[in-house]
C-alpha cells in the first residue's frame, strides 16, 4: 500500500496546481494589450463588425463568465476552437505535439549521452586539465542562450556542410531524426552544463563516502569501481536532476522550434500569441 | 612463520593546505610481527586514524605520504610495497560506522562475494556460496536469508559482521581496525570485541586496532602503542603500559578514564588542549601539557627509547614519573 498511496497521493496534489495554472494564464492573457476581434476581423473592419465578432466570441461577458465557461470547458476535454483557424485547439495541440515529444526526447537522449560520461570523467579527473575543460565547455554552453546557438549550428553546420537540413520536419523516422538532430543538439548545448555540474558534485561526494574505501580497500577498481559503487549511488540524485531538466527543456523548445522552423507547440504558441488567438495560447 | 609481517618506519602524512604544510602524522615508526595483535590509543586528532589509512592507502587524494611501508604478505622477509598494492591482497580494513561503510545499493552478500570473485577468481555461484560461509563464520545467523538484503535492512551489530565478513573475504594477514566498536551499544561493543579475538586465533590474523578507548584496547590487544600530535610516544605490552605507564600522556590518558565505582564523582581531564597539527609546540609536544616538565623538554628530540624489554618511551625524564595510585 505504501508506495502505491504515496503516489496516489501525489497525483491527487496535482488537480489544485492544474486549477492555479489555468486560472493564471487565463487572467494573463486578460490584461494582455490587444485585441482579439481586432486581429480576427482585420485592421479595417468596422465597429459594428467587431461588436459582432465580440458577441459570437462571448468576449462581452464578464471575466468571470468567460474563465467559468473555459474551465467547464476543459474538464470535458473540450479546449474550444482557435479564433483563428477555426479549429479545435485540442486537435491542433494533436498535430503539433508529435513534434515537440521529438524535441524533448531526442534532445532528453543528447543530454544523457554527453553529461554522464562527461560528469564522470569530470569528477573522477577532479582539479586536473580534463576537468577544468570540461567545467570550462560548460561554462560556455550555459552561457550561449539556445536562439543564438540555433542560429550559430545553422550557420555553421546545416548550411556550410549540408550534412543538415535547415529547417522543417520530416515524415519518416529516419527523416525525422535527421531533422531533429540539430534542433536536439541546441537544447542538449544549454542543458547539459546542468546535469554534468550536478553530477559532478554527486560524483565527488560519493567519491569521499567511506564504502568507496571499502570497495577500494578489498582490491575493487577502475571501471568495476565506478559502475558497482560509484555510478549506483550517483544514479538517484542524478536521474532527479536529469527530471528537473526535462521541465526545463519544454521552455527551451519553445525558441528552438521557432529558429527551426519545427512545427511543434512551441511554434504553435508563439504564432497564437502574436496573433492574440487567446483559446489556442491557454490549451497549450 | 614468525617474524614481523609489517614494519613502518618514520610515516609521515602531509597536507597542503592553502599553501601552508600541515603534518599530522610526523615521523610514525612502529613494527609488527604474526599474529599479533597491536593497539594505537590517542585522542581524536592524534593521527592514529590517518597512519592506519597509510598503511592501506587510503588517505584522501591531496594527501602526501612519506616514509617507509615494508610487509611481507607470504614471504619471510617484509618488502617495500606502494600502498595501493595490498588493496585485496593482504591487508584489509573495518571502519568505525558500519552503516556508511558499506555499499548502500548492493545486496550484503554481493558485496561480500566482491573479493572472492575478483581474488579468487571464483564464479558467481561460488562466490556466493563463499560470502554465505564467510557470513556463518562471522556469526550472522540465517545468512543465506540475510546475504539477500540491504544494508538498511540490518542492525548495527549485523552491519558490523557483515563489515568483518567483507575484510576477510581477501583472506588478510592483517586486519585493520579503525574503531569498529565506537558507534555500536556497549553490549554489541563485547560481541564485536569478542568476535575479532575470536576469529583472529582462528585465522592467525595479526591486527592494528585503533581506539581512543583504552578498556577496548585492553580487551583485545597484546602491544599498546600511544600516540599524541602525530607521533608515538610509548608503546609495550599492554599490562605492563597499564601497570607502569613510562610517558606522562599516558599517565594522564589513564588517570581520566573514569572507573566503575570511584571514590570521587569527579572527572579528571588533563589541563590545556591537544596541539594543533598547523602550530606544534618545540621539543617534547606534550610539555605544555605536562606536569613533570623540565627546561630541556622544550628542546628535547624525539627519539623512542628502550626503558626496559619490549618497552619504549619517547619522555626524556620517565623516572620522575609517580605511577598510578600514589
Amino acid at each position: 500500500m505504501g508506495r502505491f498511496g504515496f503516489v496516489a497521493k501525489r497525483l491527487l496534489q496535482v488537480i489544485p496546481m492544474l486549477f492555479g495554472i489555468v486560472l493564471v494564464v487565463f487572467m494573463v492573457l486578460q490584461v494582455t494589450p490587444g485585441d482579439p476581434a481586432r486581429q480576427i476581423a482585420g485592421l479595417r473592419a468596422s465597429e459594428e463588425d467587431l461588436e459582432e465578432v465580440r458577441e459570437s466570441l462571448g468576449l462581452n461577458d464578464s471575466v468571470l463568465e468567460q474563465y467559468g465557461r473555459y474551465v467547464g470547458n476543459v474538464v470535458q476535454g473540450d479546449l474550444g476552437f482557435s479564433y483563428k483557424s477555426r479549429k479545435p485547439v485540442a486537435s491542433i495541440i494533436g498535430d503539433r505535439i508529435g513534434v515537440t515529444i521529438w524535441l524533448m526526447g531526442a534532445g532528453l537522449l543528447l543530454v544523457v549521452l554527453i553529461s554522464v560520461p562527461l560528469g564522470v570523467i569530470s569528477a573522477l579527473r577532479k582539479d586536473r586539465p580534463i576537468d577544468h575543460i570540461i567545467r570550462g565547455l560548460g561554462l560556455v554552453g550555459m552561457s550561449m542562450p539556445a536562439f543564438w546557438t540555433g542560429v550559430i549550428l545553422l550557420l555553421l553546420v546545416a548550411n556550410t556542410t549540408g550534412w543538415f537540413p535547415s529547417g522543417g520536419f520530416g515524415e519518416t523516422f529516419g527523416e525525422k531524426a535527421h531533422h531533429i538532430f540539430l534542433p536536439a543538439l541546441t537544447l542538449a548545448i544549454a542543458s547539459s552544463p546542468f546535469i554534468i555540474r550536478g553530477l559532478r558534485a554527486e560524483m565527488i561526494s560519493v567519491l569521499e563516502s567511506d564504502y568507496i574505501s571499502t570497495g577500494r580497500s578489498i582490491g575493487v577498481a577502475g571501471s568495476r569501481l565506478v559502475r558497482r559503487f560509484v555510478l549506483r549511488n550517483a544514479a538517484g540524485p542524478g536521474i532527479t536532476l536529469i527530471a528537473i531538466e526535462a521541465g526545463f527543456l519544454l521552455f527551451g523548445a519553445v525558441v528552438i522550434e521557432t529558429t527551426f522552423a519545427l512545427p511543434g507547440l512551441g511554434q504553435g504558441l508563439v504564432i497564437a500569441a502574436r496573433g492574440r488567438d487567446l483559446p489556442s495560447v491557454q490549451g497549450k | 612463520m614468525s617474524g614481523n609481517l609489517l614494519e613502518v618506519t618514520d610515516l609521515r602524512v602531509t597536507f597542503d593546505v592553502h599553501g601552508r604544510q600541515v603534518t599530522p602524522v610526523d615521523g610514525v615508526s612502529l613494527t609488527l610481527e604474526r599474529g599479533v595483535a597491536l593497539g594505537i590509543a590517542g585522542e581524536s586528532g592524534s593521527g592514529k586514524s590517518l597512519s592506519l589509512k597509510s598503511i592501506i592507502g587510503l588517505l584522501p587524494p591531496n594527501a602526501t605520504v612519506g616514509g617507509e611501508l615494508r610487509f611481507a604478505l607470504d614471504r619471510e622477509a617484509p618488502i617495500p610495497y606502494a600502498p595501493a598494492d595490498v588493496h585485496g591482497h593482504g591487508i584489509s580494513i573495518i571502519f568505525q560506522e558500519p552503516m556508511t561503510a558499506l555499499n548502500p545499493t548492493m545486496r550484503v552478500g554481493d558485496l561480500i562475494a566482491e573479493g572472492p570473485k575478483l581474488h579468487k577468481g571464483m564464479g558467481k555461484k561460488e562466490a556466493e556460496e563463499r560470502a554465505i560461509e564467510l557470513m556463518r563464520l562471522v556469526g550472522i545467523p540465517t545468512p543465506e536469508r540475510r546475504a539477500r538484503m540491504w544494508p538498511h535492512q540490518l542492525s548495527g551489530g549485523l552491519r558490523q559482521r557483515v563489515m568483518i565478513a567483507t575484510a576477510l573475504s581477501v583472506e588478510p594477514q592483517l586486519l585493520l581496525c579503525d574503531e569498529p566498536t565506537t558507534a555500536l551499544d556497549v553490549s554489541i561493543q563485547d560481541q564485536i570485541l569478542g568476535l575479532l579475538q575470536e576469529l583472529r586465533t582462528r585465522l592467525n590474523m595479526a591486527i592494528i586496532f585503533v581506539s581512543h578507548d583504552l578498556a577496548v584496547l585492553g580487551e583485545i590487544c597484546d602491544r599498546l602503542a600511544i600516540m599524541y600530535a602525530g607521533r608515538i610516544v610509548e608503546t609495550g605490552p599492554v599490562d605492563e603500559v597499564f601497570a607502569d605507564p613510562q610517558h606522562p600522556y599516558t599517565e594522564a590518558l589513564m588517570t581520566s578514564v573514569p572507573s566503575f565505582g570511584a571514590t570521587t564523582d569527579k572527572l579528571i581531564g588533563i589541563e590545556g588542549r591537544p596541539p594543533d597539527p598547523r602550530d606544534f609546540p618545540p621539543g617534547c609536544r606534550f610539555a605544555p601539557r605536562c606536569d613533570y616538565a623540565q627546561e630541556d623538554c622544550t628542546s628535547a628530540d624525539h627519539h623512542l627509547a628502550d626503558v626496559a624489554p619490549g618497552r619504549t618511551t619517547a619522555c626524556i625524564h620517565p623516572e620522575l614519573i609517580e605511577g598510578l595510585g600514589q
